[in-house]
């Protein structure tokens, strides 16, 4: 029997069109890569929400003498990260559209980035003249900055790791579902810089 | 094919984190790497269940002790000026992160894929890992405490092991995280293409709600616990005053936080009633809106006293605790309508989930009168009596859900009379215990100091009373570890074990205990909230 059409007289007759597939549910790593992303943001919340409201509850300057932040390092680190979300959307176009060697140099591009974003703030520190056990904004300073490299190495392993996969051809057009979840859990990092920069480099 | 990739045999998107028990031609690990290396969820649930029974019976003891120490308040008799807040930290920490919070975790690990017709947990190495991050954590901090630390500090604690207990506490809270994304994922993820979340089980759906509030309430506790870990290390310029520390942490175990633990309270009610009742519940969308709105009204991480002592003046403080007494009521209803169609069945599951949610009723109660400033309560140990008020909803509710889900857990079921025995010694203890330290705290007895205060006449009376109701509790978590041993070395399965209540929903069609895979019959379609009843009209 056709599976097409049959003709009956002169009119096609066409088989009823079978039901449409139920729509998909998310993907299983990509929700668990949200949650997890929402828990770190939350972390983060606690630590500058700390932060700000010990600094409203300071009289006086908040700074020691002889502690400077100075902005450029920051303002580098921001426009950084900005840069890497950039290449991160460029590589899961790029996978999305099987153009492997595109997304190589993406992700590659993209931990390159993620190093020199730790260089910058690392740089900071050094430049701030800030000692980690003498003073709580110096203290609290350096916890928020060194947990949030810390989340960012995280995120370049998370990358690294999908990035492997997608060299050994996990990940291609038909599913790019890790690349996708290594993004979601990269820019949540990235904005939580922002916030960081701004609540504790910026406004000092 | 690369090492990475997916066999093209492997189910697809359920099981790509690959369920270790369908190893393929991998022999299977027996003995002791079979319960270390398994990634099937219901091990890892039973793990979960039995470590916290064992838990349970240690926090109850430091209670029992706390209590007998408070019978006399003129000084302190039988733990010393160092260890009472050590040990008054001790039963809160392990009530909460050792006992309740596991306890639902590990129900919902073996549950939670069966009701949602999945064949694994999301993520079943990660589960794994969540258990045993979650257990060494938990030994850390227990070892802690032992060699003078622990979450409390005072000045002739040692700050080393003070170090080691936040270390500890770090890793229980990562673990429990961990474990809540793992269920959650399920949930969301893994149920069938025509379930739609109104569908989903009510216990799954108040997992979700309780796994979503602990996944944005907790990783503040664990910031918290970040800076003081760092501030114990690096000079101490942050936490000057090592006795602030715990008060630092004190949110987390007062309301409205306090309540996102007994979120699944509302679900386990709403599971039993109905089916006890042999009704399908009318009004569900309210029932989930109730629940919903309970976990809503339960996130506490906005509610830090300690930085803010103006805040349980103010409206949005004093509204939320008596808001969260609404959705409670809502659920109630729903349970008493169910049961105004027709009568139910009076097993010890039925009795201890109503008697959860009486509870966790009254513990709202009590937390809504604690906020009322002519009362003058705050900082009483009235809302030390209203926590353990909600402790004992919640392992009530606890002893309810292991009653009704042996069957699937361990293919038994557990005697009704120790269920029962066990369900109404906590029931009872718990009321005898939350009504003394109430009315202590009337009579001006601080939430925190055990001697050296001046309460008014009668504080000794009730301060006994409050002992011997510790005393119930602890007898009553004894009856229901012995329940629980009792079904877990038994032999053979029960005849009726496959659905001896007369179940509704997925997890009822599967054998007990569930093979690995969980269903050997096709998953029945779900086409409505309560598929077996639904399959059973249609034929």
């Amino acid at each position: 029997m056709s599976t097409t059409a049959e003709h009956v007289g002169t009119e096609p007759m066409y088989p009823a069109l079978a039901a449409p597939p139920a729509p998909a549910r998310p993907r299983v790593l990509l929700v668990g890569t949200v949650l997890g992303s929402s828990a770190v943001v939350m972390a983060f919340a606690a630590l500058i929400g700390a932060y700000v409201a010990v600094r409203a509850g300071t009289d006086g300057a908040w700074l020691p003498d002889g502690v400077i932040i100075p902005l450029s390092p920051g303002n580098m680190a921001a426009v950084t990260l900005l840069m890497s979300v950039i290449t991160l959307q460029w590589a899961r176009y790029a996978i999305a559209n099987d153009d492997r060697p595109n997304a190589y140099v993406a992700l590659g591009l993209t931990l390159v980035l993620g190093l020199a974003y730790i260089n910058s703030i690392v740089y900071l520190l050094t430049q701030m003249g800030a000692a980690i056990a003498r003073s709580v904004p110096e203290f609290m300073i350096y916890a928020i900055s060194g947990f949030h490299i810390a989340t960012i190495i995280a995120a370049m392993v998370f990358v690294a790791l999908m990035a492997f996969r997608t060299l050994g051809g996990q990940y291609s057009g038909r599913d790019s579902e890790g690349v996708a979840a290594a993004a979601v859990f990269w820019n949540a990092s990235v904005a939580i810089y922002l916030v960081i920069w701004y609540a504790v480099y910026v406004t000092k | 094919m690369t090492v990475t990739e997916t066999p093209s045999s492997s189910p697809p998107e359920t099981t790509r984190d690959s369920d270790p028990t369908d190893a393929g031609t991998r022999r299977a690990p027996s003995g002791l790497a079979a319960v270390l290396g398994t990634g099937d969820h219901k091990s890892i649930g039973r793990l979960w269940i039995g470590a916290s029974a064992i838990l349970l019976l240690l926090t109850v003891v430091v209670g029992v002790l706390l209590s007998i120490e408070r019978v006399t308040v003129d000084e302190l008799e039988v733990l010393g000026n160092d260890h009472v807040l050590q040990f008054f930290s001790l039963y809160r920490v392990g009530l909460t992160f050792l006992v309740v919070l596991p306890l639902f975790i590990g129900l919902a690990t073996v549950i939670v894929p069966l009701q949602v017709g999945a064949s694994t947990i999301a993520f079943p190495r990660a589960a794994a890992g969540a258990l045993w991050t979650w257990l060494g954590g938990a030994v850390l901090l227990l070892l802690s405490y032992a060699i003078d630390g622990g979450v409390a500090a005072t000045e002739n604690l040692e700050p080393d092991a003070i170090a080691l207990g936040l270390l500890g506490l770090g890793l229980v809270i990562a673990g429990l995280l961990l474990a809540s994304v793992c269920v959650i994922t399920t949930v969301i993820a893994l149920r069938p293409r025509h379930m739609s979340l109104l569908q989903v089980p009510p216990f799954a759906w108040s997992m979700l709600v309780a796994g979503v509030v602990w996944l944005l309430s907790l990783p503040v506790l664990l910031g918290g616990l970040l800076l003081a870990y760092l501030d114990l290390r690096y000079g101490q310029v942050l936490f000057a005053q090592p006795s602030e520390l715990f008060g630092r942490l004190e949110w987390a175990f007062s309301q409205p936080q306090v309540y996102a633990m007994a979120i699944p309270v509302l679900g386990v009610a709403a599971e039993i009633v109905p089916v006890s009742a042999g009704v399908v519940q009318r009004g569900r969308g309210a029932l989930w809106a109730g629940i919903g709105g309970f976990g809503i009204l339960a996130f506490g991480a906005w509610a830090q006293p300690f930085y803010r002592p103006e805040l349980v003046e103010e409206a949005l403080y004093i509204g939320v605790a008596f808001a969260i007494g609404l959705p409670v009521l809502v659920v109630l209803g729903g349970m008493a309508d169910s049961t105004r169609q027709a009568r139910p069945k009076l097993r010890p599951a039925f009795l201890l989930a109503v008697l959860g949610l009486f509870l966790l009723l009254a513990a709202v109660g009590a937390g809504a009168a604690a906020v009322v400033k002519a009362f003058d309560l705050l900082g009483t140990s009235w809302v030390v009596g209203q926590m353990d008020l909600v402790f004992a909803a919640t392992l009530v509710a606890a002893t309810a859900a292991v009653c009704w889900w042996a069957p699937k857990i361990w293919g038994r079921q557990v005697p009704s009379t120790l269920a029962f025995a066990a369900g109404l010694l906590l029931a009872g203890g718990g009321i005898v215990l939350a009504a003394a330290e109430g009315v202590a705290g009337i009579l001006d007895q601080p939430a925190f100091s055990f001697a050296g205060f001046d309460p008014r006449d009668g504080v000794d009376t009730f301060n006994l009373i409050a002992a011997v109701g510790s005393a119930v509790l602890a007898l009553g978590a004894v009856v229901a570890v012995l329940g629980l041993v009792r079904v877990m070395v038994g032999r053979g399965t029960d005849d009726d074990a496959t659905d001896p209540w007369g179940g509704q929903t997925l997890e009822w069609s599967a054998p007990s205990p569930p093979p690995p895979g969980n269903f050997s019959d096709p998953v029945p379609e779900v086409t409505s909230a309560t598929p077996l009843v639904a399959a059973e009209e249609g034929a």
